[in-house]
């Protein structure tokens, strides 16, 4: 709203509609850019990789855009249906105890982590505690019953890999809300705005929901690009046999695969899958994929900058990272 | 007239939803373009996301375009300081208080938003294909195959006519998972059988030798693994990326790693259209 009282006084101005003119030469040259990008991609359009380039990353929208639909729906649910006082009446009042209750409440969210990211950011709004929040942002695509299952069927006869993920992922995300309640600093996190956050009174529920779900998915669909974009360039760029040359060294196995788990981007319903083709490595560094893999990765990132700001991102995923790490060794070591 | 600009600005967020939901029942509703991306099961997702995707674009244009004429021109209202005030309503009320981070435009939504147009523009104008020779060719994707669990295969296939002589032993159709798994056992099923495999082309290392490829997903194309099998042939190699279904005999190889592609003698083949699911490594089916 724009306020304007009965005396011309104070009318605040509207917002120039003109394109201010030193925003012209830049725009200029955006549109030259943009043309000798257009004629360099018509160049290479056929060639292999860009070919792949471009499959890779439209299957990857594609697999993740159902999920995204779900996750979506579900948050801005939230936020235009569910009082806010069911949250805080569910959840301890005390963060520290709260972490562990949302974490294994993240088990009842069957999706895919471009789902949580959403659902999470509309807890925070609806006043659930950050740390509460994050830890079922991490156990939510990591723990539920469909990845569990397709690990099981993907690991034939090693339940101790079912109950290894399981301990693994419920301990990271468990830790890392402890480790935000502990260090956690608000000004690091932007915490997500909804698009109908300023209270205009009785604005019809339905409405809400409709703009909620409009803003949360353009906004969660964009970055899902961005992501897929990497893990395309990735795919296409990194040749799979360098791999191999760490398949020798088992303590090098854990870190590789870690890492390979964070710039392929794969859902985590279908990791176990990729992690079973990895037959070279140990079970442990197989056991860090699956565990890291739900947490951290390129387009998880993409979409975390975009829901919680990017200096909450990269402190965040890092840290998310060693733990995640850490654990499956310890778990690993223990149950492998 | 800016205020009419403006409004139809404002239904752009509500385009650009319903565009990626049209993409996805494009590629999804009569038609099998989404295999050559994503697995089988993922129809039904695919379609029920696009139809509330649709539905939601829809919702936001007619919204919008209603409320546009609703809405008044001037309310009369309070200000922070209690002193009575005229609010005009702005051209997009929602986000005109909203945050100021990066990535959004408050007139259009998010605006990282407009990447969404690159794969539906894909999607529904160039279709990208589905992965070939470049993603084949590259070693250190080779799927893993179950070296043990297959049937005994039939000694002798039924002759397809009864009055056909039995000594003509017809070739058995298998998928390349089955005919590299095979090709490691120990009691050598595969020794003198004619079989049918069906694939694509790349190119071998020598004249007269080629490569015949599937590549099988787990979830979607960005984990494709391959499976190979080392044909040798007379005659040209067929172009790369086609599909060919082609019958011969195994070849045994000792002395090559257990890695290595098994290599396939071959009687006769012929060019074959691309199948309906292509990461989907089935026995060739028809007659």
């Amino acid at each position: 709203m724009v306020e304007t009282s009965l005396g011309s006084a104070r009318h605040l101005p509207a917002a120039p509609a003109e394109t201010p003119p030193r925003w012209r030469p830049a725009l200029l040259f955006g549109v030259l850019a943009g043309a000798v990008a257009a004629a360099a991609l018509v160049r290479v359009w056929d060639a292999g990789g860009v070919q792949t380039w471009r499959t890779v990353m439209v299957a990857i929208v594609v697999q993740g855009v159902p999920f995204l639909v779900l996750g979506t729906v579900v948050s801005a649910a939230i936020g235009a249906f569910v009082p806010e006082r069911v949250f805080t009446r569910v959840l301890p009042r005390n963060p520290a105890l709260a972490v562990p209750v949302a974490g294994v409440a993240g088990a009842v969210l069957p999706g895919c982590e471009c789902a949580s990211v959403p659902v999470a950011g509309s807890l925070m709004r609806r006043g659930v505690a950050p740390a509460a929040a994050l830890a079922f942002l991490l156990s939510a695509p990591a723990v539920n019953p469909v990845v569990l299952v397709a690990t099981a069927i993907a690991f034939p006869g090693m339940p101790e890999m079912v109950l290894g993920r399981l301990v693994a992922s419920l301990l990271t995300a468990v830790v890392m809300g402890w480790l935000w309640v502990a260090f956690g600093r608000p000004e690091w996190l932007r915490l997500p705005k909804g698009p109908a956050g300023h209270g205009e009174g009785a604005r019809n529920p339905l409405e809400e929901f409709r703009r909620g779900l409009q803003h949360d998915f353009l906004q969660a669909g964009g970055f899902l690009v961005v992501g897929a974009a990497a893990a395309a360039t990735f795919n296409v760029l990194v040749p799979p046999s360098v791999l191999r040359t760490f398949t020798d060294q088992p303590w090098l196995g854990v870190p590789v695969l870690a890492f390979l788990a964070v710039i392929l981007a794969v859902c985590s319903e279908a990791d176990a899958f990729v992690a079973a083709s990895l037959s070279g490595f140990s079970p442990t560094a197989r056991l860090a994929f699956m565990v890291v893999g739900p947490m951290v990765d390129l387009k998880l990132v993409a979409l975390q900058s975009g829901a919680f700001g990017r200096a909450f991102a990269v402190r965040f995923s890092s840290a998310t990272f060693v733990v995640a790490v850490l654990a499956s060794i310890v778990i690993g070591g223990v149950l492998l | 007239m800016k205020a009419t600009v403006r409004g139809l600005a404002g239904l752009a967020p509500s385009l650009l939803v319903a565009l990626v939901g049209a993409a996805l029942l494009r590629i999804t509703v009569g038609s099998d373009v989404f295999l050559q991306y994503v697995k089988e099961g993922l129809r039904l997702p695919l379609i029920a996301s696009g139809l509330v995707l649709v539905g939601l674009g829809i919702a936001g244009v007619v919204g919008r375009l209603t409320e546009k004429r609703r809405e008044p021109v001037m309310r009369f209202g309070r200000d922070a300081e209690g002193n009575a005030v005229w609010l005009r309503p702005t051209g997009h009320d929602t986000d005109s208080a909203g945050d100021h981070g990066h990535g959004h435009d408050h007139d259009h939504g998010p605006r990282v938003a407009w990447l969404l147009t690159v794969p539906a523009a894909l999607l529904l104008c160039l279709t990208p294909p589905p992965l070939g020779s470049f993603s084949a060719n590259r070693d250190g994707t080779d799927a893993v195959v179950e070296q043990a669990g297959y049937t005994q295969l039939a000694a002798q296939p039924a002759p397809a006519t009864p009055g056909a002589p039995a000594s003509v032993s017809l070739p058995t159709p298998m998928s390349l998972t089955e005919f590299i798994g095979r090709s490691h056992d120990p009691q050598k099923s595969l020794e003198g059988r004619p079989v049918r495999l069906t694939g694509f082309v790349t190119a071998g290392a020598q004249p007269g030798e080629w490569y015949l490829n599937r590549l099988v997903v787990s979830c979607c194309a960005a984990d494709a693994r391959r499976l190979r099998v080392l044909v040798h042939a007379t005659g040209p190699t067929p172009a790369t990326d086609s599909w060919v279904d082609l019958t011969g005999v195994w070849h045994p190889t000792p002395g090559t790693s257990t890695t290595a592609a098994p290599r396939i003698d071959v009687a006769e083949r012929h060019a074959v259209p691309q199948p309906r699911a292509p990461y989907r490594d089935v026995p060739p089916s028809d007659g």
